[in-house]
């Protein structure tokens, strides 16, 4: 019958695929050309099939890449391909180490679909050179395929060109901090190190090092335990994190409250008590009547605040003038209701305000900072800062040997200390490796302070940057641009060298847990799958790829001895485990026994060693101390009368996902959301093309009309308007939001006067008409 | 865990974030091609700004004690195996699509790519083998478990009651009498309609009708003159594919 046919014809292609992989030369080129490498089939009418566990040949250890939170995972093989990803029920982020029998291992929905990822064909394969020498959005680069040796060559001479023609602080590194690109920047002498940290959470980064640990912020949420969950646009379950879904789900069935003030109903709304559709941008006015009420009506945590805090003095004095009559003014919510919800705060422990990355305490407006700096006082007058059912230190495995003390470098050239983006103006309180996003086009197409002209860049995309356009032009003025990627990305139609990395789930090393360590643990990466077995494919790691450029480029000494295997080794023996003992164990976990008991702290990292309410290191710098009432910098008017909003779906990671098919079939396009009387206003049914126009550009994408979201607000996701014609599935499917976020001068951003000043505002207005 | 005898699924919609992690994990398992899902988060949007609710639904098979699909089927394709859940023997199926439209909650759907009736099958064989389904193995926020029915059950009714106290007064159980019982229990958080979920279903006076007449040896000729057709007309179209392969060779 027609049926089992066709399972045989399925049955011998996946013969033939084992062969190929276990072969590795001899391949089966003309198929993988034609649709890629395909997850073996299976046999569509057999349900036994679904038993991965039983079938597959190999399951193999490994940590996921998606995003930061490291989800340790298990990687079912069968046939030599991965069918199959499932959380490792003995980590931390993806399992319950506590309970793993019972609970499992999860993972998010992106994780599920990195699969399709590794196998995508659109991948990059191979090197490439460009041969189009004009550069611009919708351009073809026309590459051509070429080999490691000349690839390295070509960008080893186009990189140095540059530097000996404009100097060393010509070089732009623009990546996550990375061991072996911040050594090549360093040796070349550049200050020009940008990462995407300001679209991010620069103003949680800030405040956080101010008022408690002195250095970087804190990620994992206990609001498990929380018995009162209040959200300012923080959207834990809309966002499918593993461990912040897991989180509040359970503490909603032990019967905590959740309450969600958000312009838009998020999917974190939808599943709270109460949700506010806040006026955008006046967050800041409702906290800083909940401290008012809190102060007042003495309803805070007295023995936290007594012993923990610095400052309670100078916020009680302070806190005077923000009664909730003002509040309600500015936020549009009842005067009733705030000061009920600040009781209901204060009086249902443990309480906890969590903030992540761009929620309305992220960088989106200008008093997002503050907005920070008012929830972080909060959480710490009802005691959640370290404690149970609050936002925790975390506690990652110390005393490693750093890349810097194992391979100790030869002295490197003095840079010099203005950066293209002027970042070293204004931020005290974030790392010198970060840099913004904001203010590298200026810097580049004004040439201030100097000319940039040669970039390194890995796994960033052009779409990343607030005005988009303005961007491409900057990038297109540089003389020569190397990119590292696994996609052929916008970014990488920019560039002059293309060079190809592995997917994750081909490489190894090991990760903490990063945004649920509540105890010091790690999990490792092995590879899953080799792609390289195939002729088509050719990738290299970035450590290596780094290495071999910086020989070329004439820095070789720099990386003399460099040894990521030794590296790991040296880590991990300092751990008192090994990579060989991390490797072999059955799940792929290490972890510190002794310290599975959470200790809160008592000591914190400022200058009075308290929680500092009245934050004197902001004070030094010439910021303000307290969070003064300041509005957001630019109210819709006239010409553009709309607020802008900016959300992600669970299903796709920032620009990563959109040529995953799977992702993509269930997420394929972005709209611009409005509330249905405002459609009617403006003449717009739903499923309409229309345009939406900021100061900056256009953007022409679909209506969508919903109830949930204000009637003054437009609201797009993030991701979608890819313009590479490389990446087949993402391919104009719908806009890029960030074409509408206008650029900033230096001196604009230096006016706001704002320690914790972020890339991606979001508070300009906008216009829509049908298009 | 031990094999489960009278096995049913609890899904909790009323904390289902929607991800579609299980849409997405079953897709993958069961090779799915697009527009084609065992299981998916359907989001159902009512109500008038600010009084929204956004509820999710898992749109799946409910495994119905009186299936519409089972009776509806001419050929016994569709039927009930040993542990009451609803699967189909496509080997004997014609695609005719009647389960298809005559199921009440919209989730049975027909794969054109394999020319096979797609539908949920609470992973029988995994049951079978004493594990969970997958999207039980799989939901990020844990709303979906898998026992005896009876154990569902309860905790289903235990937890509408803590949402009832907490302010859902329409917060309810679904599915312990719909369709003569379901194997799939929800917690709803507000009434079927704002799931668009059918009130009170029962197997229609017309499907019963269909059910009892003395059609089917009659239809089983017409089914084996149908198969015979469809595998001559396979092996053409297998011959066909091998003389291309071949000259593309």
């Amino acid at each position: 019958m027609s049926s089992t046919q066709k399972s045989k014809f399925k049955l011998n292609r996946r013969n033939f695929l084992k062969t190929a992989a276990g072969t590795g030369a001899v391949v089966g080129a003309g198929m993988l050309a034609g649709q890629g490498l395909a997850i073996p089939s299976f046999a569509r009418t057999q349900d036994r099939h679904s038993l991965v566990e039983e079938s597959a040949e190999e399951v193999v250890n490994t940590f996921c890449g998606v995003c930061s939170a490291n989800c340790a995972m298990k990687a079912y093989v069968k046939d030599g391909r991965v069918v199959h990803l499932a959380g490792n029920p003995y980590d931390l982020a993806a399992g319950d180490p506590f309970n793993p029998e019972e609970e499992g291992g999860r993972l998010c929905v992106k994780g599920h679909c990195a699969i399709k990822t590794l196998y995508d064909p659109d991948r990059l394969k191979k090197p490439l050179r460009r041969t189009n020498p004009e550069k611009g959005k919708g351009v073809d680069p026309q590459f051509e395929e070429i080999e490691w040796e000349e690839a390295i060559e070509e960008a080893a001479k186009g990189l140095n060109k540059a530097i000996e023609e404009y100097g060393p602080e010509t070089f732009l590194v623009l990546n996550r901090s990375h061991d072996y690109s911040v050594r090549l920047g360093k040796a070349v002498g550049t200050p020009n190190f940008v990462t995407h940290h300001s679209t991010c959470f620069t103003t949680q980064e800030a405040v956080w090092s101010a008022m408690v640990t002195g250095g970087g912020r804190p990620w994992t949420y206990d609001v498990e335990n929380s018995n009162y969950i209040l959200s300012f646009g923080w959207d834990g379950l809309g966002k499918g994190k593993n461990m912040q879904v897991r989180n509040v789900t359970r503490a909603l069935e032990n019967g905590a409250k959740l309450v969600v003030l958000d312009p838009y109903q998020s999917i974190t709304a939808t599943k709270a008590h109460e949700w506010f559709p806040i006026k955008p941008g006046t967050d800041l006015a409702f906290c800083l009547a909940m401290i008012h009420v809190i102060v007042k009506e003495e309803l805070y945590d007295e023995e936290f605040v007594n012993n923990y805090t610095y400052g309670f003095e100078e916020l009680q004095e302070f806190a005077e003038e923000y009664n909730p009559e003002w509040a309600a003014e500015k936020t549009g919510i009842d005067r009733e209701d705030i000061v009920r919800i600040a009781r209901e705060f204060a009086q249902n422990p443990p309480a906890h305000i969590p903030s992540h990355k761009r929620d309305a305490a992220g960088p989106n407006y200008a008093n997002s900072t503050k907005l920070a700096q008012a929830i972080l006082i909060l959480n710490s007058l009802v005691g959640t800062i370290d404690r149970r059912g609050g936002t925790l230190l975390g506690n990652n495995p110390g005393g490693m040997p750093g890349f810097d003390d194992l391979f100790p470098p030869p002295e490197f050239p003095e840079a010099v200390e203005q950066r293209i983006d002027g970042w070293e103006k204004n931020n005290p309180f974030l790392s010198p490796f970060r840099g913004n996003f904001a203010t590298l086009p200026y810097g580049i197409l004004n040439e201030d302070p100097y000319p940039v002209k040669a970039a390194l860049v890995r796994r960033y995309n052009t779409m990343s940057f607030p005005d988009h356009n303005k961007f491409l032009e900057a990038m297109a003025s540089l003389d020569f641009i190397v990119t590292c990627e696994i996609y052929p990305s916008e970014m990488a139609y920019m560039s002059d060298i293309v060079l190809p990395e592995p997917h994750w789930l081909e490489s190894s090393g090991f990760g903490d847990r990063g945004y649920h360590s509540l105890y010091p643990q790690l999990a490792v990466r092995l590879p899953a799958d080799d792609l390289n077995e195939y002729d088509e494919y050719d990738t290299k790691g970035f450590g290596g790829i780094i290495t071999q450029l910086a020989e070329a480029m004439g820095y070789g000494e720099y990386f003399e001895g460099v040894d990521s295997a030794k590296l790991r080794e040296e880590q991990l023996n300092a751990l008192g485990t090994s990579w060989d003992e991390l490797a072999n164990s059955e799940h792929g976990i290490w972890e510190d026994e002794t310290q599975k008991e959470y200790e809160p702290a008592t000591e914190f990292n400022t200058p009075s060693g308290r929680i500092e309410l009245y934050a004197t290191r902001f004070e030094e710098e010439g910021f303000d101390p307290l969070p003064h009432w300041k509005p957001r910098r630019e109210e819709p008017g006239e010409e553009y009368p709309y607020n802008f909003l900016i959300s992600r779906p669970a299903i796709h990671k920032m620009t990563q996902t959109q040529n995953n098919p799977l992702a993509m079939e269930m997420y394929p396009e972005n709209h611009a959301t409005m509330h249905v009387e405002l459609g009617q206003e403006l003449g717009i049914e739903d499923g309409d093309e229309v345009y939406v126009e900021s100061r900056a550009a256009r953007i022409k994408l679909k209506a969508k009309l919903i109830e949930g979201i204000r009637k003054d607000c437009v609201k797009v996701m993030h991701g979608f308007g890819h313009w590479s014609k490389s990446q087949t599935v993402a391919y104009q499917q719908g806009a890029n939001d960030g074409d509408l976020i206008p650029h900033m001068s230096v001196e604009e951003q230096l006016e706001l006067n704002d320690p914790g000043m972020g890339a991606c505002m979001t508070d300009f207005g906008v216009k829509v008409y049908k298009a | 865990m031990p094999k489960v005898n009278d096995p049913a699924m609890l899904v909790d919609q009323s904390l289902c974030v929607g991800c579609d992690a299980c849409t997405v994990a079953c897709k993958l398992i069961y090779d799915l091609p697009w527009g084609v899902n065992h299981t998916k988060i359907d989001t159902i949007e009512t109500g008038t700004f600010p009084d929204v609710s956004m509820n999710n639904k898992k749109r799946a098979c409910q495994h119905c004690k009186d299936a519409s699909c089972v009776a509806a089927c001419p050929t016994g394709a569709c039927h009930k195996n040993d542990m009451d859940l609803t699967v189909i023997n496509n080997d004997i199926c014609i695609e005719c699509n009647y389960c298809v439209t005559n199921c009440p909650f919209g989730a049975i759907r027909f794969n054109r790519s394999t020319g096979h009736i797609a539908k949920c099958t609470m992973c029988a064989s995994r049951i079978e083998e004493g594990r969970q389904p997958f999207c039980a193995e799989v939901c990020t926020s844990r709303i979906i478990k898998f026992g005896e029915r009876d154990e569902m059950l309860r905790k289903g009714l235990e937890r509408a009651e803590k949402l009832r106290e907490q302010g859902y007064e329409e917060a309810r159980v679904y599915g312990e009498r719909e369709m003569g019982g379901l194997r799939v229990i929800s917690v709803l958080s507000d009434s079927p309609e704002k799931y668009e979920l059918p009130v009170d279903p029962q197997l229609s006076a017309g499907l019963k009708l269909w059910k009892s007449l003395p059609l089917t040896p009659a239809i089983l000729v017409v089914a084996g003159v149908l198969l015979g057709f469809n595998y001559f007309k396979s092996q053409k179209v297998q011959d066909k594919l091998k003389e291309v392969q071949k000259s593309k060779k």
